[in-house]
């Protein structure tokens, strides 16, 4: 039985919830199946939950589930292409359109290189729009560490990218 | 402040997460070192890069309903959003209610401040719904005796972007159906009505931070407001659209 606050605090995050674990695990069944755990249980421990930020609680709660699933390591080989949600950036040509989609999936081999407690950083402050307090509340670390991993996810996905686009021009 | 010590700020300055003081400094810094310049720049164009769109995964849509049918969810009425409108009200007494609008027809003008002025009616008040569900199926019905047609109604929750009810509000002269979405911390009001033939030419309007677009289909006129992004506001229209 379902109260109608977890309805309303809870629910509508499931697909940052998602994208979270998607990006975590690397894999769509996996993340659904974090997912729907998580969602059991938070709906389990729903009356240890209190004020008014359910987002921050919840991804707290998938972040959680998908780092105790990589230690086991029991996880999948890595993704396909296909279920990535490219929504169109409005390129007005295929010349352009096609250079995007490069960008896009050099982005996304790049973050998925990224030691784990980095990409959740850059993946909840950049996609996800959570501010460093929230960030810290969800992944259960202090401010100071929010800000040093998020700047070496940067800084690592810098030197990523910049040596994919010397390799494009070579 | 050296280079190095700027250089550990540039994401913090860029996510507008910076104490005072530091960020003083930092723009001190900044205003004598075309170097650090250069840097935040790169850094503001990456963040770009990411968020211009295409990197956030699609929920399954098959996820949803696994998950309420293993917690037995059902639907019920919520209370009102009392933090948002706090926030809302906060957001307008700083930034001035001053409205400045582009050149456009005289009406078209009239209904975009109008549909600005219910949302952001709607969010200080609290009041954003009169019936406060997530299922199409009791949102939809609701509007039936109590306006002259029947809007569509969807939810897409798995895509991000979940209803969470529905009100009666009232636009250049007539009664019409709002939607309300909500988007990570946006909240969007789509109103409906039945098209008429001045609403075929109607722009997409901004003001403050508020984005509001416009379009007709299947003979019903449709205006969505939000302060979420325009990109965002773009893909919520498609899937409007498609629906």
């Amino acid at each position: 039985m379902v109260n109608a606050e977890f309805e309303r605090l809870i629910l509508p995050h499931l697909s940052s919830a998602y994208n979270l674990a998607r990006w975590l695990l690397r894999n769509e069944q996996d993340a659904q199946d974090v997912v729907h755990d998580s969602f059991l249980r938070a709906h389990r421990y729903f009356e240890s939950f209190s004020g008014s930020d359910g987002r921050s609680w919840l991804l707290g709660i998938v972040r959680n589930e998908c780092f105790s699933a990589l230690r086991g390591s029991k996880m999948q080989q890595m993704a396909t292409d296909d279920e990535l949600d490219l929504q169109s950036s409005g390129a007005a040509d295929p010349e352009h359109a096609l250079m995007l989609k490069q960008d896009l999936q050099a982005l996304r081999d790049c973050i998925e290189t990224l030691p784990p407690e980095y990409r959740e950083a850059l993946i909840l402050r950049e996609l996800e729009e959570l501010s460093y307090k929230e960030i810290a509340v969800a992944a259960g670390i202090a401010l100071g560490t929010v800000m040093s991993r998020l700047n070496r996810a940067r800084v690592r996905l810098e030197n990523c990218l910049t040596g994919k686009e010397k390799d494009v021009r070579s | 402040m050296n280079c190095s010590v700027a250089q550990q700020m540039f994401g913090a300055y860029l996510d507008g997460e910076l104490d005072a003081s530091s960020e003083l400094q930092l723009r001190l810094h900044l205003s004598e070192c075309a170097f650090c310049v250069a840097g935040v720049e790169r850094l503001r164009m990456r963040g770009s890069m990411i968020r211009r769109g295409g990197l956030r995964y699609g929920t399954p849509a098959e996820l949803e309903q696994r998950i309420r049918k293993s917690i037995g969810t059902k639907h019920r009425r919520w209370s009102n959003w009392q933090s948002w409108g706090a926030a809302a009200a906060a957001i307008l007494l700083a930034s001035g209610l001053s409205i400045q609008v582009a050149q456009h027809s005289a009406a078209e003008n009239r209904v975009a401040q109008e549909v600005i002025s219910s949302h952001v009616r709607a969010m200080m008040t609290g009041h954003t719904t009169d019936v406060a569900s997530t299922d199409r199926h009791t949102v939809k019905p609701w509007f039936s005796g109590r306006i002259d047609f029947s809007p569509p109604v969807s939810n897409w929750v798995t895509r991000g972007f979940p209803l969470i009810g529905g009100r009666l509000d009232y636009l250049d002269g007539r009664a019409v159906a709002a939607l309300v979405y909500q988007r990570r911390g946006h909240l969007i009001d789509l109103f409906i009505w039945p098209a008429r033939s001045v609403d075929v030419a109607a722009r997409d309007h901004s003001w403050n931070g508020f984005n509001v677009i416009r379009w007709t289909a299947g003979g019903m006129s449709f205006a969505a407001v939000s302060d979420l992004n325009e990109t965002e506001l773009g893909q919520f229209r498609s899937l409007v659209k498609g629906s």
